[in-house]
């Protein structure tokens, strides 16, 4: 079958591959319908993420049609049309049933790894390293489903690909941190980085009641689609000057709420690598929280900052006393993407929202590989990639 | 109860004088120690999870390259540790046991490999189940072969402890062991580099 493999930095290659085989007895193997390439697919790209190998299969957004099950998997049926969460979670240890999905104790094999790095070990993910599970994504035209009747959430028949696909990671990315915010009414939350997950929390804040909602980036055509969901907008050049726009424009308090939805990209190209090279790189580290220090220098006193930016080492020049000394919150934290998944699904099956507003790219797997250098190189015309596979 | 708040454990537990060495990682294994302490939470009630153990035949459902485990004697089994197309058997002998609660073994001396261990069941807070410590000694004489088995399994016997009681509380919740071995990449021999129709 096709499938997207990463084959090193800033390589990915089309390859014909084996078709994924039930492994385990809760598995099961869905035809991929559609996938999209996601903006932590391009960490991937950069050569930032440790512990991938050549030959590993891309991709965590993934929906399609389930071809065959395990004797251990209960609800899912085959023939049945699912969308799949891009975290992987058994469903059966105490984080699960918590609802905390991304916690889940059982599901990476190499759970060593990030248990040593990290003191404890969250759930694994499709396509996204070795330390994250080494599981093999949904850039592919099959894909093997772990924990199958967890891993999924059925569809309805008659609604196309695109407007459910994005429930299995931006869209309850972006909900989840807007749901972080803990908006209240007349609040205004400012949201840094308007990429996919960034208009999804735009969309989010407003569903869930914000008043105002302040969209930073750099890119006029992400802050354009921003603009179109009901946002107010700053093209960001100057540190200085944002926050003074920002408590300008929110008469001297600041906004209630901040979200980081740009992110940390980790370095190095081997874990045991990070942390030194994280610290022996300060300057680049600094740079690179920005918008986080952006977010907690702009905050009101007693404000939220929310994170669904990815951030995997440590961050350099964290503003920890202007944090303590305005008694912000702080939430943050891996998507528990199955928590959500159903309850969106209502929203789109209620018109609430159709999250496939961001979609700019519709392409061929065949193509699938110049799609990434697109989406890294033209950030300003490329937002969301989606994948075609048959 | 938990099982630190229990006199008899807790003497057990540092009696075994805990060794634990502040060496750096290396390539996310442990690669400095013979002897382990782990422990692990495990939402099923302790009876559970002892019965369950307590049965060695069980074992190899769960514990990474054991082949089989065969009961000889109501103290004795013996163990099949087979690594591609190596194989190393030893026999074991349960040294103390209290029923629900605690099991200890050690390799006959005359076994080429010398391991002992104990392994406690302990009730955990609240609704969380169990909670089930391991201390772990894992030593080959001569070393060639433990060499050889860290080698050819890619891992020392301490992260293998580690791992081996992760599975086990995989087993015991999800019936599963979360696995990516077998599955697809562009590493299988039949991937070829760019797709051809």
């Amino acid at each position: 079958m096709k499938a997207l493999t990463w084959q090193g930095k800033k390589k990915v290659g089309l390859m014909n591959v084996p078709y994924p085989r039930i492994l385990s007895s809760g598995d099961a193997i869905v035809k991929v319908t559609s996938a999209a390439i996601c903006g932590s697919d391009l960490h991937l790209y950069d050569g930032y993420v440790p512990t991938m190998e050549a030959g590993d299969i891309l991709g965590h957004e993934t929906m399609g049609e389930v071809v065959e099950i395990g004797p251990l998997v209960k609800k899912l049926k085959v023939g049945d049309r699912i969308v799949i969460p891009f975290d992987i979670s058994c469903g059966k240890c105490h984080h699960c049933k918590e609802d905390e999905f991304s916690a889940c104790d059982n599901s990476n094999p190499n759970a060593i790894i990030p248990d040593k790095l990290y003191g404890q070990a969250g759930a694994a993910a499709f396509g996204f390293s070795h330390m994250m599970g080494g599981y093999a994504g949904g850039q592919a035209e099959y894909i093997r489903v772990p924990f199958a009747d967890t891993n999924s959430l059925v569809i309805p028949k008659g609604i196309d690909d695109e407007k459910v696909l994005f429930l299995s990671d931006i869209f309850p990315t972006g909900y989840m941190a807007a749901e972080n915010c803990n908006i209240k009414r007349g609040d205004t939350v400012a949201v840094w980085g308007a990429g996919p997950v960034g208009q999804m929390c735009i969309k989010s804040a407003f569903l869930l009641g914000a008043e105002r909602v302040i969209a930073i980036d750099h890119f006029e055509s992400r802050l354009n689609m921003a603009a179109l969901s009901g946002a107010e907008t700053i093209n960001y050049e100057n540190a200085d000057a944002l926050i003074d726009e920002l408590k300008a424009r929110t008469g001297g308090r600041g906004p209630d709420s901040c979200i980081d939805a740009v992110g940390l990209e980790a370095h190095g190209t081997s874990f045991t690598a990070t942390l030194d090279r994280v610290e022996a790189a300060v300057g680049l580290v600094s740079d690179r929280c920005e918008a986080l220090r952006l977010a907690i220098m702009a905050c009101k006193k007693g404000g939220t900052v929310s994170v669904p930016g990815l951030y995997a080492g440590y961050a350099d020049h964290f503003p920890f006393g202007i944090a303590f000394g305005k008694g912000l919150t702080f939430k943050m934290g891996q998507t528990h993407t199955q928590k959500y998944m159903k309850p969106l699904l209502n929203l789109i099956l209620a018109d609430k929202i159709d999250p496939s507003f961001v979609i700019t790219h519709r392409i061929m797997i065949d193509q699938g590989a110049e799609a990434y250098k697109t989406f890294n190189d033209q950030k300003n015309e490329c937002i969301k990639v989606v994948l075609k596979m048959h | 109860m938990n099982y630190i708040n229990k006199p008899e454990n807790r003497s057990e537990i540092f009696e075994q004088k805990i060794k634990r060495s502040n060496r750096p990682l290396k390539n996310g294994r442990y690669h400095d120690d013979d002897t382990s302490y782990f422990s692990v939470t495990v939402g099923v009630p302790p009876e559970v999870a002892y019965t369950f153990f307590r049965d060695f035949t069980n074992l190899p459902l769960f514990m990474k390259d054991i082949k089989s485990i065969e009961v000889t004697s109501e103290k004795r089994s013996h163990w099949t540790v087979e690594v591609r197309d190596f194989t190393a058997e030893w026999a074991a002998e349960i040294v103390s046991e209290r029923p629900g609660e605690m099991i200890s073994w050690k390799s006959l001396e005359s076994s080429q490999v010398q391991t002992s261990g104990t392994i406690w069941f302990s009730p955990a807070p609240e609704n969380l189940g169990t909670v089930i410590s391991l201390m772990f000694d894992f030593k080959i004489p001569g070393g060639k072969i433990t060499e050889m088995i860290t080698k050819i399994s890619g891992e020392d016997s301490k992260s293998l402890a580690f791992i081996n009681l992760r599975r086990l509380k995989c087993y015991l919740e999800t019936g599963e062991i979360a696995t990516i071995e077998g599955q697809t990449s562009g590493r299988d021999e039949d991937a070829e580099n760019s797709y051809k129709h």
